[in-house]
């Protein structure tokens, strides 16, 4: 007899019990791959977000640090604009311990201009920028010329179409490779675009509540710190000797971010645990009792010839059927769960949310599958062991 | 027993097409703007309400048709709704053009997977009514 073919038999003759076993199994499944693609998926965000921000210290007006904060701004993609004056990165780059420097200017499109909903535009200076134009260059080989724009993952206009924000028609000629954070949401263009947008919205009578001209104005100043300098005692003297600015340490951002992470991380994980305690406690309940259900048809095979060993055998092998059964639906029912809908669990967390490249889902799957067979299996053994131990003149005296 | 079996995938047909109207209807929808201002989303959540009106109608109908060559005819058109309903979102109709907005990450994926689902229905319903059919002739 071909391997696995008894068992094979066993399971189809008695549909519902297989049924039920293979439910349990696709649980532990389901729970274990979707959970797990969660967690990596908020880890690569993170780590995204890390690579996208660049800068130690970001340095934006104290008026709009009391007004919103960053977070919103790369997590959320929540829309805004400040200004402060130009000359304020000069007096930055005065203080010492600053290596690289560079200046944004933010800009937020009306909602009935082109969009269904107001965009953040991101204007970056492409002779100092080191935060967003590696990331530009790696879509699109060249900073983009003046008037045109590169968009964010999460934005849906097609490379070749044009982008109205107030009343000026802007093509677009790159998108962005995603990040998970709300930078997918922004447009990006020269600082020098995002003047002459500037200056459209004044003409248009829109107040953008510019501190004088818009050629003198800056949103955040971007810092990158020497080496050997502490990055808290440079963005302190910021504090303190650049008046009507706030000074901002990534890493404290990244750390309540992470913090936030490891928070949501912990509760996935919590509810996996939980859910496999449950289902294993559940399956190993569940073989036992069919053991001794079983008893006189185990009888009977041993009366047949079969050995205590090819016996236990049967019922590791039954049990390796059914876990894999179970754990490839389970999979599949995780997919079909965590993937379509990543963008609405990265919307109800609020936090970096980007999943991994498919050739490690697909890796992660496969090992999520072994797992579960090998678990599977290993619940079994103890019941495949007093399987062994039948004795087989007690259990068919008992008919008699 | 038999005539349950053969209704089975009617009757999932009908749960999923209701499932896939009244949830697009309510939590499934599509952008809901505080200015009250109507997204290209609305417009394509008409046409998969109508399209799930179609699919429900088409399974109902199934359920009391007797003959195989119309029950087959209606699986198959309830296969080219399923198919439609699963390129509206996005292909047929454009969207919202933010893909966090609620259009892409609740009323897309919900429409497309229940699309899927109903298609699969359908397709067994399809199988189940050629069957029929050929063991009619065969008598």
């Amino acid at each position: 007899m071909k391997p696995f073919a008894l068992p094979f038999r066993n399971l189809i003759k008695r549909p519902s019990r297989s049924l039920a076993l293979m439910l349990l199994i696709v649980l532990l499944s389901l729970s274990l791959f979707g959970g797990s693609a969660v967690v990596l998926s908020l880890k690569n965000g993170l780590k995204s977000l890390e690579d996208r921000l660049g800068a130690d210290i970001i340095v934006i007006p104290s008026s709009a640090a009391a007004r919103t904060n960053l977070d919103s701004l790369f997590l959320q993609g929540t829309t805004g604009y400040y200004y402060m004056k130009a000359d304020t990165a000069d007096k930055i780059a005065a203080i010492g311990g600053v290596e690289k420097l560079s200046t944004q200017i933010f800009l937020a499109s009306l909602r009935a201009d082109c969009c269904s909903a107001a965009i953040q535009v991101i204007g970056f200076d492409p002779k100092t920028d080191f935060s967003i134009l590696p990331w530009v260059e790696e879509s699109l080989g060249k900073p983009p010329e003046l008037m045109e724009l590169v968009v964010g993952s999460k934005v849906n206009i097609n490379i070749g179409e044009s982008f109205r924000i107030y009343g000026t028609t802007c093509p677009v000629v790159g998108r962005l490779a995603a990040t998970g954070t709300g930078l997918d949401t922004a447009v990006y263009c020269t600082v020098d675009t995002v003047r002459r947008l500037m200056e459209a919205a004044k003409s248009l009578g829109h107040d953008l509540k510019i501190p004088g001209d818009p050629g003198e104005v800056v949103s955040a100043v971007y810092l990158k710190v020497k080496k050997g300098y502490s990055v808290d005692a440079v963005a302190d003297n910021i504090n303190i000797y650049v008046r009507k600015t706030k000074a901002v340490r990534t890493r404290s951002m990244l750390t309540d971010v992470s913090d936030s992470l490891n928070g949501a991380a912990s509760v996935v994980t919590s509810v996996m645990a939980g859910v496999w305690l449950m289902s294993l406690a559940v399956l190993a309940a569940a073989l036992t009792l069919l053991i001794h259900e079983r008893k006189k048809e185990f009888a009977v095979l041993r009366v047949v010839g079969m050995s205590r060993g090819m016996l236990a055998r049967m019922v590791l092998e039954e049990s390796a059927l059914i876990s894999l059964a179970g754990s490839v639906p389970g999979v599949l029912a995780a997919a079909l769960l965590v993937f379509p809908f990543s963008g609405l669990i990265k919307d109800k967390l609020g936090l970096p949310f980007l999943l991994p490249p498919p050739a490690a889902l697909t890796l992660l799957a496969a090992l999520s599958i072994l797992c579960v067979v090998a678990i599977g299996t290993a619940v079994s053994f103890w019941a495949a062991r007093k399987v062994s131990l039948v004795d087989t003149g007690t259990i068919l005296k008992e008919d008699v | 027993m038999k005539a349950f079996k053969r209704s089975l995938p009617s009757i999932l047909q009908l749960i999923l097409a209701l499932f896939l109207t009244v949830g697009v209807s309510t939590f499934l929808g599509p952008c809901v703007h505080a200015d009250g201002k109507i997204g290209p989303c609305v417009k394509a959540a008409q046409i998969i309400k109508i399209l799930g009106g179609c699919l429900a109608a088409l399974a109902a109908l199934s359920l009391f048709i007797r003959c195989a060559k119309a029950k087959t005819v209606l699986a198959a058109l309830s296969l080219i709704a399923a198919a439609g309903v699963f390129f509206v979102p996005g292909t047929f109709h454009r969207l919202c053009m933010m893909s966090t907005m609620r259009c892409h990450t609740v009323m897309k994926p919900a429409s497309m997977l229940l699309a899927a689902f109903i298609a699969l229905a359908a397709a067994a319903g399809l199988v189940a009514g050629i069957r029929q059919m050929n063991g009619a002739k065969q008598k």
